[in-house]
């Protein structure tokens, strides 16, 4: 492979990162709970839960030795505070509140030997085609697996709720919720009117990558009353000229955390993001909040 | 130390190896626990770790540890190139391209066997477009040609996986970019025996032909009239070595050193003669493969580094040391 291959490689590895992996549904698959919304496991009903990998789970009663791959699902695990029932973490939780545990590497090709000796009795993984292997590997040796797509508002919102159900915290769940709903919509209203700007995110690279649609910046981008310049791509990340970037005119990009502006650009005023946005997890409120104050300052006093 | 004591010193090597690999890893167990395990006793999921997941990858790397330095030896001989190794004429590019389209067209997320498939085809596909240029003009094959032939159609498929790549999405960039890292990541018992129906009978073939490779060393004309049908070796020597490649590209990716440099550093210490420079080569192989797996596994544990930044990092220091030991009183062919 050639350089240039390599460095793509490199930015991939970060798009992944941030936009998980894997087309999977949308629709975020269903929760049916008992109507009591007792969380099931004390009348003994299963709680039925279906993934985005389209698996059906029956939960018994709610797992106590959790691994989550997926860092926008620890976040939300957290956030249920249910931190005592992580065994194990990956690079990227960087919470202190978890580094006692053991690390199994990344959320992708995660190390097997060590996510085994944790003897979890369910495992949080990215739904999707980036890890096909690792499903398999935890099928065949019998550690259930439950598959999440955090790629969009909509899909961060439904792994709140089939999270709080399967761990029988419906209540903090609920609660997250509504917080979320709530931001959002003050958002919302806060830009409602104003006229949108045209905004590019940039991932970093040369050339740099930008986001198209179905990646959850875009979302939060035209939430926040902008829109995205890059909204015709077919693509989630995608490298583009700077030539083509210019002619777009975007008012305002949006860089990642990782990345850097262009020096060539430097007359479109540019800002970086901090990291914590770039989640799609329990955190939805405050980023929406955080990109629409980028873009519309005025809505912000 | 003679060819025999050569042999029996690699042959508990690999057995060494494999001890290692199954006792070795990022979750530390004793030798008690690894042992117990074999047997079926002791903790479940020590069984599995040792059973499941670092045993078939200890008999995965001793297999394409192997094939892939005795194919290397092949092509050496076959091609009379010292930079001749089993990617040469092609096969990692056709195998790439095959693997790169399951992934971009999807079909590796539906079916988990298409990516080692598509991998193979695109192997077969190279081997057997590079045969037929290299014995279009007539019915005898030109080493030259084929060595030709083989670069030229390596860097056919390279431009086709270019070009995949470039109108593919990020996820399928970032899985191909790993696949082709090359990785025994993958490896379970059934990835273990499909490599295996391929690799021992190979072995045994390209072993057999070590006597004639020896009289063609010396030239092909004489080796002619010493009784070799040189074609059909040349073509049986080409064709099986390329078969045992691809089996090994399909399971682990593209590993790459392994084949330049172990036969090399074999023929290094106990000469040119095919009839043992083989068999060693498929044995120091093995073992070279199999520890690069345990220091690939355990270096920067939890993180896996990519096998082959491992053969190469340790492959060609210990190669450049065993070469400047030789110079001089070996001479290169």
């Amino acid at each position: 492979m050639d350089h240039r291959g390599i460095k793509a490689a490199k930015h991939c590895l970060f798009a992944t990162l941030i936009s998980a992996c894997g087309p999977g549904g949308p629709d975020g698959g269903g929760v049916s709970v008992p109507l009591d919304g007792s969380g099931g496991a004390p009348n003994g009903q299963p709680v039925v839960v279906t993934d985005d990998a389209q698996r059906r789970h029956e939960f018994v009663s709610p797992p106590g030795r959790i691994v989550s791959l997926v860092p926008s699902a620890t976040e939300t695990l957290l956030a249920f505070g249910l931190g005592d029932h992580l065994v194990g973490r990956t690079e990227y939780d960087r919470t202190p509140e978890l580094s006692s545990l053991s690390s199994v590497g990344g959320g992708l090709q995660p190390n097997l030997e060590i996510l085994l000796a944790l003897e979890p009795d369910l495992v949080i993984r990215f739904a999707g085609e980036s890890d096909r292997a690792t499903a398999e590997r935890l099928t065949d040796l019998g550690v259930p697996h439950f598959a999440i797509q955090p790629d969009g508002i909509a899909d961060v919102q439904s792994i709140i709720r089939r999270l709080g159900a399967i761990t029988g915290a419906e209540a903090a769940a609920n609660s997250l919720l509504a917080e979320i709903r709530s931001a959002l919509a003050d958002v919302q209203e806060r830009v409602e009117g104003l006229p949108l700007r045209r905004v590019a995110y940039l991932l970093g690279g040369e050339p740099p990558w930008v986001a198209g649609p179905g990646t959850y910046i875009h979302e939060l981008m035209i939430l926040g009353g902008g829109t995205n310049v890059f909204d015709d791509l077919g693509q989630l990340y995608v490298p583009v000229s700077l030539e083509e970037l210019i002619d777009r005119k975007p008012d305002l990009l949006l860089i990642a955390e990782s990345g850097s502006a262009p020096p060539k650009l430097s007359s479109i005023p540019s800002v970086r993001l901090p990291g914590s946005i770039e989640v799609p997890g329990p955190g939805l409120g405050d980023a929406a909040r955080e990109v629409a104050r980028l873009i519309h300052p005025e809505a912000f006093p | 130390m003679s060819p025999r004591a050569w042999s029996a010193t690699l042959i508990l090597a690999v057995i060494g190896a494999f001890s290692l690999s199954v006792w070795l890893g990022s979750v530390d167990l004793t030798i008690r626990e690894t042992l117990a395990a074999f047997t079926g006793r002791g903790d479940t999921s020590i069984r599995q770790i040792v059973v499941e997941l670092r045993a078939p990858r200890a008999v995965l790397a001793i297999l394409v540890g192997g094939g892939l330095a005795l194919a290397g030896a092949v092509f050496q001989a076959l091609l009379r190139n010292p930079l001749a190794e089993p990617y040469i004429l092609g096969i990692s590019g056709g195998a790439a391209t095959g693997a790169v389209l399951a992934l971009a067209l999807g079909l590796a997320v539906s079916h988990s066997w298409a990516l080692p498939i598509a991998a193979f085809v695109g192997a077969l596909l190279a081997i057997t477009l590079v045969l037929r240029v290299a014995a279009a003009a007539d019915d005898r094959v030109d080493v030259r040609v084929l060595l030709l032939a083989g670069v030229v159609v390596g860097a056919f498929f390279t431009a086709c996986l270019s070009f995949v790549l470039s109108i593919s999405d990020a996820r399928t960039v970032r899985s191909a970019i790993l696949w082709m890292m090359g990785s025994l990541a993958g490896a379970d018992w059934v990835t273990v025996m499909t490599v295996a129906l391929y690799t021992l009978p190979a072995t045994l073939v390209l072993i057999g032909l070590a006597r004639p490779l020896n009289l063609m060393a010396i030239g092909e004309e004489t080796a002619g009239y010493l009784g070799t049908n040189v074609e059909r070796v040349k073509k049986v020597a080409y064709v099986v070595a390329s078969l045992l490649t691809a089996a090994g590209v399909a399971a682990t990716g593209i590993i790459g050193f392994v084949g330049l440099i172990v036969p090399h550093g074999v023929r290094l210490v106990v000469g040119a003669d095919y009839r043992m420079l083989l068999p060693l080569s498929f044995l120091a192989g093995a073992v070279f493969l199999t520890l690069a797996d345990v220091v690939a596994r355990t270096m920067l544990s939890p993180i896996e580094v990519p096998i082959g930044v491992i053969t190469a990092l340790v492959g060609v220091p210990l190669f450049l040391l065993l070469l400047r030991r030789s110079m001089g009183s070996t001479s290169w062919w």
